[in-house]
């Protein structure tokens, strides 16, 4: 690993809050997309019977 | 048909094929010294640069437009061919060896031929000539060997020759780690041991799941 | 329609991810790092589902080689769309978090060049899973695929390895106390929210085979589509 260039960074909530929402929105947004996916093909099943 | 044999058949039809067409000694080499030409515009003609960088330069050149003498026409069967070889009680073991062994030669003829050219462009320092003698065949054969492995998976795909790239590419890491070190090692006077070891020990390991996917494999072609 | 035992499952995911969160983000700051060393609540357990899932996928793989059972396929496939998902936000974090400790976005280091590497071979895995449209074709190429892939991971890993000991050495920094206890915590929850998604992704893959059959059995005859009668009940075929 590189050497520890700040140990106390100044804007370090910028950085943990970044990484949270892209993780945490990331997941989230995942879970969403495989709902409407879920969703979209069990409309298409209902529609060919 | 003993195994040897036909494994010994198998590459010799691949081979002949590809001196048909020369697709790898017309094309493809002639392809990756042009882009050794080309790379010092991008980067420098300065000459000790060149020189540092000409070593790293030739595997990764090799590595990916090595990929090109996989996907070559000679390393497709046909259907018929398929059909051919399946009636004729070929093993799959045996295919998946014999395509094996003739990539892997025209990966290290293609190596061959583009070391002068690196050599004359980029007057490298390559720490002596007998190391290659060991370096390049094991890299050639394990390019081979993914090369056979990923062109199975891929096999009569629309997308094969975008999809075995991708397939091939993050795997060959330790191939580029083994022959790249194994030249700074010499450079700063060590061993290269370790780095033989390690290029030998993933052809090993490729080898032993081509072999086991081998019949699995054979079904997929239908 | 979500099953109660999925929709318990769900509700206990996001309550446990809620309290990771909310203990990653009061828990005491890291002596050397500071505040920063919190994306590791997020960044870690991350890098750790994405081994998980990648490894579910070799045992639906091993498995599906042995039974040839559709159930094993899909649960292969499902959880290495997980992992790839995981590999990338895993990689996005920790170039966020070594952006102010390491002063760049990117080193060479053994473990962050093996997730790269993950990312894009799994990658490849789920185009050669879109680019095979027979279902027995695809389960088996993708089944030896998955595992040939698996195989090379610890010595792409161990390479990187010997790679840098040519070059550097590596340090680690260990946390211990409250510190630990978050981190287990957050891989906890996050393990909750690997099996909701596993088993969307399943259900999903469930109802797309089922559609795929019901396409082929509803599929007119080609030279006859034309005078078919219409359909019963007014429902048309799509």
């Amino acid at each position: 690993m590189a050497d520890l260039v700040a140990a106390q960074v100044d804007n370090a909530w910028w950085y943990v809050s970044a990484a949270y929402v892209i993780i945490l929105g990331g997941m989230a947004g995942f879970v969403a997309v495989l709902g409407l996916r879920i969703r979209r093909a069990r409309q298409a099943l209902d529609d060919l019977r | 048909m003993p195994f040897w044999a036909q494994v010994r058949e198998i590459a010799r039809k691949d081979l002949v094929i590809e001196i048909r067409t020369a697709e790898v000694l017309l094309m493809t080499v002639p392809f990756a010294a042009a882009a050794l030409v080309l790379i010092p515009f991008a980067i420098g003609t300065d000459a000790p640069l060149l020189a540092e960088l000409g070593p790293g330069l030739f595997w990764i050149v090799v590595l990916l437009f090595g990929v090109l003498v996989i996907l070559r026409k000679s390393a497709v069967d046909e259907g018929p061919q398929q059909d051919l070889v399946r009636l004729l009680g070929i093993d799959p073991a045996a295919r998946f060896t014999g395509s094996t062994v003739a990539t892997s030669l025209l990966v290290l003829l293609f190596e061959v031929a583009l070391l002068p050219i690196l050599i004359a462009l980029y007057n490298p320092d390559l720490g002596g000539w007998w190391w290659m003698a060991a370096v390049l065949p094991l890299v050639a054969a394990g390019l081979g060997l993914l090369g056979s492995l990923t062109g199975g998976v891929t096999a009569s795909l629309g997308t094969r020759t975008s999809l075995t790239p991708l397939l091939i590419v993050p795997l060959a890491l330790p191939l580029l780690v083994g022959a790249t070190q194994a030249v700074e090692s010499l450079q700063l006077g060590r061993s290269i041991l370790p780095w033989l070891v390690l290029l030998a020990a993933v052809d090993l390991a490729l080898a032993v799941s081509g072999v086991l996917a081998a019949r699995p494999l054979e079904e997929v072609t239908t | 329609m979500t099953q109660p035992k999925a929709r318990w499952l769900e509700i206990t995911a996001i309550v446990v991810v809620i309290a990771a969160v909310v203990r990653g983000l009061t828990v005491e700051a890291d002596v050397t790092q500071g505040d920063v060393q919190r994306i590791m609540y997020v960044h870690v357990p991350a890098a750790w589902l994405a081994f998980l899932a990648f490894g579910v996928t070799v045992v639906g793989s091993v498995a599906w080689l042995r039974t040839r059972r559709r159930t094993w396929d899909r649960l292969a496939a499902a959880s290495a769309e997980i992992g790839v998902v995981f590999t990338g936000l895993a990689i996005l974090a920790g170039m966020i978090w070594a952006r102010p400790v390491w002063g760049q976005f990117w080193t060479w280091e053994p473990r962050l060049v093996t997730t790269a590497l993950l990312f894009f071979v799994y990658l490849g895995y789920l185009a050669l899973r879109r680019a095979v449209l027979d279902p027995e074709q695809r389960a088996r190429r993708a089944a030896i695929m998955g595992i040939v892939a698996f195989i090379q991971i610890p010595i792409v890993y161990q390479s990187v390895n010997w790679w840098r000991s040519l070059h550097q050495t590596s340090s680690r920094n260990s946390i211990d106390g409250p510190l630990r206890l978050t981190l287990w915590l957050a891989v906890l929850a996050f393990t909750f929210a690997y099996a909701v998604m596993l088993s969307r992704r399943l259900e999903l893959a469930r109802l797309e085979d089922e559609l795929e059959q019901a396409r082929l059995a509803g599929t007119p005859d080609v030279a006859g589509a034309a005078i078919t009668a219409p359909t019963l009940e007014g429902v048309t075929r799509g």
